[in-house]
């Protein structure tokens, strides 16, 4: 009987130790529509988080990139400046720096998935000026 | 009797734990080798985001004159360089090599793929301007990746042989007065193409921290600044304007033009 007791005490911590849990990711449920808007669903973005003073907006711009609205889809589809690519979507300067974990656009922090979504599904649907 | 007993459900308590525990057991993720020997490392993407500046002015376009914050003008008419040998300095301070790719940055384009990387944490980005000694020998066709060294414009001669490839490129015009109060139809043309094995320069940025994650994209945002590559250069003396040609490259004032191109480099 004392050796059942032992097994089972050994057994205990041997399980406690052995054992992991994974952490599920929260499930984030986005109501992307089907067809991404510009003027519709990523300007809200760009001034809610890209060109509030001091950042993306007036005379000198961040990075030389002016995201107000009258200036954004020219600046962001101005030719060989790399902030959309609509063939590898994932190259595009603009999802990659929301996107980012080390250097994240705004700075503040990474954005809702949803919006990073928005912006992805945007560029993959040929970035449209809609 | 009773004893045999004990023993048996004492072995068969000992089995189930041990499968318990085997079964608990998560192998590692993307540690095991493939056939070909290497090993299946997770993997990010280094790309360069590269800006062409005069100073504090991002350069739009060709021939455009910018003023830097002293007063000075200035305008590019051509402004590109090749970037090679390059490496990411992990935190632990190990070397990751994209050696094998070669760059040529002009003005037209800002993104350039550097690579597949281990994804990360790094602390550095070191490459070279120019292109190494056994490239700079070559004639453009013999490599699968000719077509940014079938560049005539970087070479000295008709072909890149023998004098070899040019590994910067910048001409335009510039306000030579000495307190830089030119006007614009004073400036004078400049050309500086830099070359030779010797003038080879290694560019290490400052230290700044990225993550590299897998199956995304990292970017280093560095602008180069071609104001930078006249310092310490008399700009009134009509014959410091231009390095044109391989002996050239030998002069004092080539190599204080090269010793200015690591400080063209700045982090956006």
């Amino acid at each position: 009987m004392r050796y059942y007791k032992i097994t089972y005490v050994v057994s205990f911590i041997i399980l406690s130790y052995s054992c992991t849990y994974d952490v599920a990711e929260p499930v984030i449920v986005c109501k992307t529509p089907d067809t991404i808007s510009f003027g519709r669903d990523i300007i809200p973005i760009l001034n809610a988080e890209c060109n509030t003073n001091g950042c993306h907006s007036g005379n000198s711009p961040s990075g030389g990139l002016n995201l107000e609205q009258a200036f954004a889809y020219k600046e962001l589809m101005k030719s060989g400046s790399g902030y959309i690519d609509t063939v590898i979507t994932k190259y595009s300067v603009l999802y990659a720096q929301m996107n980012s974990k080390s250097n994240p656009m705004p700075p503040k922090g990474k954005l809702d998935a949803c919006k990073i979504d928005l912006v992805f599904k945007w560029i993959q649907q040929r970035a449209k000026n809609n | 009797m009773t004893t045999i007993k004990t023993k048996s459900g004492l072995i068969f308590s000992m089995m189930l734990i041990v499968l318990f525990c085997m079964s608990a057991c998560h192998p590692k993720k993307n540690v095991e080798p493939e056939p070909d020997g290497k090993t299946n490392i997770p993997m990010g993407t280094f790309m360069f985001h590269l800006h062409t500046y005069i100073d504090d002015n991002e350069v739009d376009a060709y021939n455009i004159v910018y003023t830097t914050t002293d007063g000075r003008k200035i305008s590019l008419s051509t402004a590109q360089l090749y970037i090679s040998e390059i490496q990411l300095v992990k935190a632990d301070n190990s070397i990751v090599d994209i050696s094998k790719k070669i760059i040529l940055k002009v003005l037209e384009t800002e993104t350039y793929l550097a690579g597949d990387v281990p994804v990360g944490n790094y602390k550095n980005i070191r490459f070279k301007v120019g292109l190494n000694p056994t490239t700079n020998a070559l004639y453009p066709p013999t490599r699968s990746d000719s077509v940014i060294l079938s560049k005539p414009e970087m070479w000295f001669g008709a072909t890149s042989q023998p004098d070899g490839y040019v590994f910067l490129n910048v001409q335009g015009k510039i306000d030579t007065t000495f307190d830089a109060s030119g006007a614009i139809a004073q400036m004078q043309p400049f050309s500086y193409k830099i070359g030779t094995n010797a003038n080879y320069k290694q560019v290490i940025m400052p230290n700044k921290n990225f993550t590299v994650e897998e199956g995304q994209v990292a970017f280093g945002h560095i602008m180069i600044d071609y104001s930078k590559l006249f310092n310490g250069v008399t700009l009134n003396q009509s014959t410091n304007l231009f390095v044109t040609t391989t002996a050239d490259n030998a002069t004092p004032l080539a190599k204080t033009i090269v010793n200015n191109i690591p400080s063209l480099f700045i982090f956006e």
